[in-house]
């Protein structure tokens, strides 16, 4: 009975503070809202960012023309950068009025250059105003200008007949020098042959859900973010309530309830359990919003919220055991930022592992919070493997025994006498 | 009834309760008198079973309080020193909670709930915050929670630290209230005139240690019925103990309590009738006095003379 009289005695609190509780909400919410604009989430595709790229061709050879038209394609191929031709007024006037990411010049010769293996340059003007994009517009222009280099070196024979043949027959060459050429192209392709083509194994990779050939859309932003932010808030609200111990403490509260006619252990099982009510109530508006508003694919949505659950209980469990054995309410903060952040960082929780380096991926997913969050996301995309998830629950619960014991004994021991 | 019997507790080298013995009994008021960093708490602390003895005995209702520590717990109450309380939540909300946790249901609880905060006049602000509250009226409301199950063993330490006059005389009255009804009342102060005031029987304590245990009557017993006088200046504490000696060698019963540069403290009997000759007993040993306070027989004056020092906040 005391037990529950604790728990609701806690949610009490909580609920006459709601300035806290929304606090420790709040920060998680904001980051992913951050993020998702930062992603232009809102437009519903969650495209990435395009660079657009102003081209001046003072060249206007056919080279020049092709090395434009390979920029101009870029958007249709998913490449982030799109080229536009332009003028070369239009283009300085633009590129200084900060429009468009950067401003190409081929200059004059440069197909007959690059043909003759002379020294050309192409010029690029980007826009100061613009960090990222500029980067990305000048590695793409790299990767042309290396593959216009190889292509010159393997097939410049080939091209520059091609060129002389249109310009010495008015434009059109004659059907005898496009086989002559045909033939010396395909006699240098194969002997390329080994060396350009590796052999021909195509990986389909197929989700278990889909018919081989289907387009696979795989997970959307929302999708790999939502379980990684529920995470983070409910570290950051176990954090909050694990603190609350040095409140009852110094209000002398710990002292007279430990002085009531009931064991230490009912007195913090009452405290968890009304933590844990909250930590229910977030996980489950987290869940429900997330699958009902912002559309992600949340399979097994009640396994998901004990999931998710238990593991804020088992997170504020072992803040509350640190807590416990720190020498003040100072030391314990500075103890819980030292040990959650890296946690955080590494566990998938700031930086799903999805877009993390694959071996601190894999170093993150065996943290105890990695590892839950993992089957976190297995839960929410209907991969369950009921032996792994059962093996799951009896760690969880053979943690959380341990954690609860320590942190009883610690709590009417040396922590409310010091 | 409280039996403490040789009881001892000491945080590393540091003895806080060194042997101490004391019983209380149901219906009395036992005051603990002493300093701060005396050892009251850590008494009061064993007694509630927060803190293991490292020797001696505790027992409450005749139940020892590490053997059979919920049972002891059923039946106390305890107003600690901080003030216990939810601040967020009402006073009414604290008041079932710890009532709750002594074991009150149902219309029991809210019975008492509203007796007791009656009690101590803040029935009309019940529904509000503590943190609303002014330092006085936590102050009740700490008493109240501690009450609410009426317990047959109070422990009450130090309550009155903070308050203002008015609810110090609202809480004095409860407690006398509470020993009238027949509870067994522990009481830790270091206010000379709350324990005079309030107490049937004290125990001064220092250093962890009960130096003199009686009632008030049985206190001034043993102090005689000399007076102290304290004289503040500048001194050299050989050549006064010198000059009143010669000065008050009539006298016999004389004690030089306390002796330094700044500040000297005498017990004699009849004082004032002998103030011209220590004065001028100080003058020729080369003092300069600047305050002199002559103070008629009191526990004050019982605690510097079974100390050497006055009882300090």
């Amino acid at each position: 009975m005391f037990v529950l009289r604790t728990a609701l005695n806690e949610i009490r609190r909580r609920l006459a503070d709601p300035f806290a509780f929304a606090l420790w909400l709040g920060i998680p919410i904001t980051m992913f809202g951050m993020i998702y604009l930062a992603f232009d989430g809102l437009s519903g595709g969650g495209e990435a960012p395009t660079a657009e790229l102003l081209v001046v061709d003072e060249d206007e050879s056919t080279l020049s023309g092709l090395l434009v038209t390979a920029l101009a394609a870029g958007g249709d191929f998913g490449s982030p950068v799109v080229a536009r031709e332009v003028g070369p007024d239009e283009g300085r006037s633009l590129i200084e009025n900060g429009k468009g990411t950067a401003l190409l010049i081929i200059p004059a010769a440069f197909g007959d250059d690059l043909l003759a293996a002379q020294p050309t340059g192409l010029e690029l003007v980007t826009n100061p105003t613009q960090s990222v994009l500029p980067q990305m517009v000048e590695e793409s222009l790299r990767l042309l200008v290396d593959a216009a280099f190889y292509v010159e070196r393997i097939f410049g024979d080939q091209i520059g007949r091609i060129l002389d043949a249109g310009e010495t027959a008015g434009g059109q060459p004659s059907d005898a020098e496009v086989a002559e050429i045909s033939i010396l192209i395909n006699q240098t392709m194969r002997r390329l042959d080994s060396l350009l083509f590796p052999p021909v194994i195509e990986l389909e990779v197929v989700r278990g859900d889909q018919e081989p050939g289907d387009e696979a859309d795989g997970p959307g932003f929302v999708d790999i973010f939502f379980p990684a932010i529920l995470f983070m808030a409910l570290f950051f609200m176990a954090a909050g309530f694990s603190e609350d111990i040095w409140v009852e403490k110094h209000q002398g509260t710990l002292r007279r309830a430990l002085a009531t006619p009931n064991r230490p252990a009912a007195f913090l099982a009452g405290k968890l359990l009304g933590a844990a009510a909250l930590i229910g109530v977030v996980c489950l508006a987290a869940l429900l919003g997330a699958k009902y508003l912002l559309g992600a694919a949340v399979e097994n949505l009640w396994l998901a919220f004990v999931w998710a659950l238990v593991s804020g209980a088992l997170f504020l469990l072992f803040l509350l055991a640190l807590q416990l054995h720190a020498t003040s309410q100072r030391a314990g903060g500075m103890l819980i930022n030292l040990i959650m952040l890296p946690l955080l960082i590494l566990g998938g929780t700031f930086f799903p592992f999805e877009v993390m380096p694959e071996s601190l991926a894999r170093i993150g997913s065996f943290t105890p919070n990695g590892w839950a969050l993992i089957q976190l996301f297995d839960i929410v995309g209907g991969e369950i493997d009921p032996a792994r998830l059962g093996i799951g629950l009896g760690a969880l619960a053979l943690a959380g025994a341990l954690l609860f014991v320590i942190a009883s004994r610690r709590m009417a021991g040396a922590f409310v006498r010091s | 009834m409280i039996e403490v019997e040789s009881l001892r507790k000491a945080y590393g080298d540091l003895v806080a309760v060194d042997r101490v013995s004391f019983r209380a009994r149901p219906g009395e008021i036992y005051g603990l008198l002493g300093p701060n960093g005396a050892g009251k708490s850590t008494i009061i602390g064993c007694i509630s079973g927060l803190l293991k003895p490292d020797a001696g005995t505790v027992r409450v209702l005749e139940r020892d309080v590490i053997a059979a520590g919920l049972e002891s717990r059923r039946s106390l109450g305890v107003v600690p020193q901080e003030l216990a309380l939810y601040e967020d939540i009402s006073a009414v909300e604290n008041m079932r909670y710890w009532g709750g946790a002594y074991g009150l249901r149902g219309e029991a609880l809210t019975r008492r709930t509203d007796e007791v905060l009656t009690r101590v006049g803040l029935d009309d602000r019940g529904r509000e915050p503590v943190k609303t509250f002014s330092g006085g009226m936590k102050r009740r409301l700490n008493f109240a929670c501690g009450v609410i199950h009426n317990p047959k063993v109070l422990l009450l330490d130090e309550p009155t630290v903070g308050v203002d006059p008015q609810s110090r005389v609202r809480l004095l009255d409860l407690v006398r209230e509470e020993a009238k009804r027949g509870a067994c009342v522990l009481y830790t102060t270091h206010y000379m005139e709350e324990a005079e005031s309030l107490c049937d029987r004290l125990g001064v304590i220092d250093h962890g240690r009960l130096i003199a245990e009686g009632s008030l009557a049985e206190l001034h017993e043993q102090l005689g019925e000399r007076d102290l006088l304290r004289l503040s200046g500048r001194f050299d504490p050989e050549r006064v103990r010198s000059a009143l000696g010669e000065a008050l060698a009539a006298t016999g019963a004389w004690e030089l309590v306390q002796s330094e540069d700044e500040l000297i403290v005498l017990s004699l009997p009849q004082a004032s009738s002998r103030l011209s000759r220590i004065f001028q007993a100080l003058t020729d040993s080369g003092a300069e006095v600047r305050e002199t306070t002559l103070t008629r027989p009191n526990l004050e004056s019982l605690f510097i003379k079974l100390t050497g020092k006055e009882l300090r906040e």
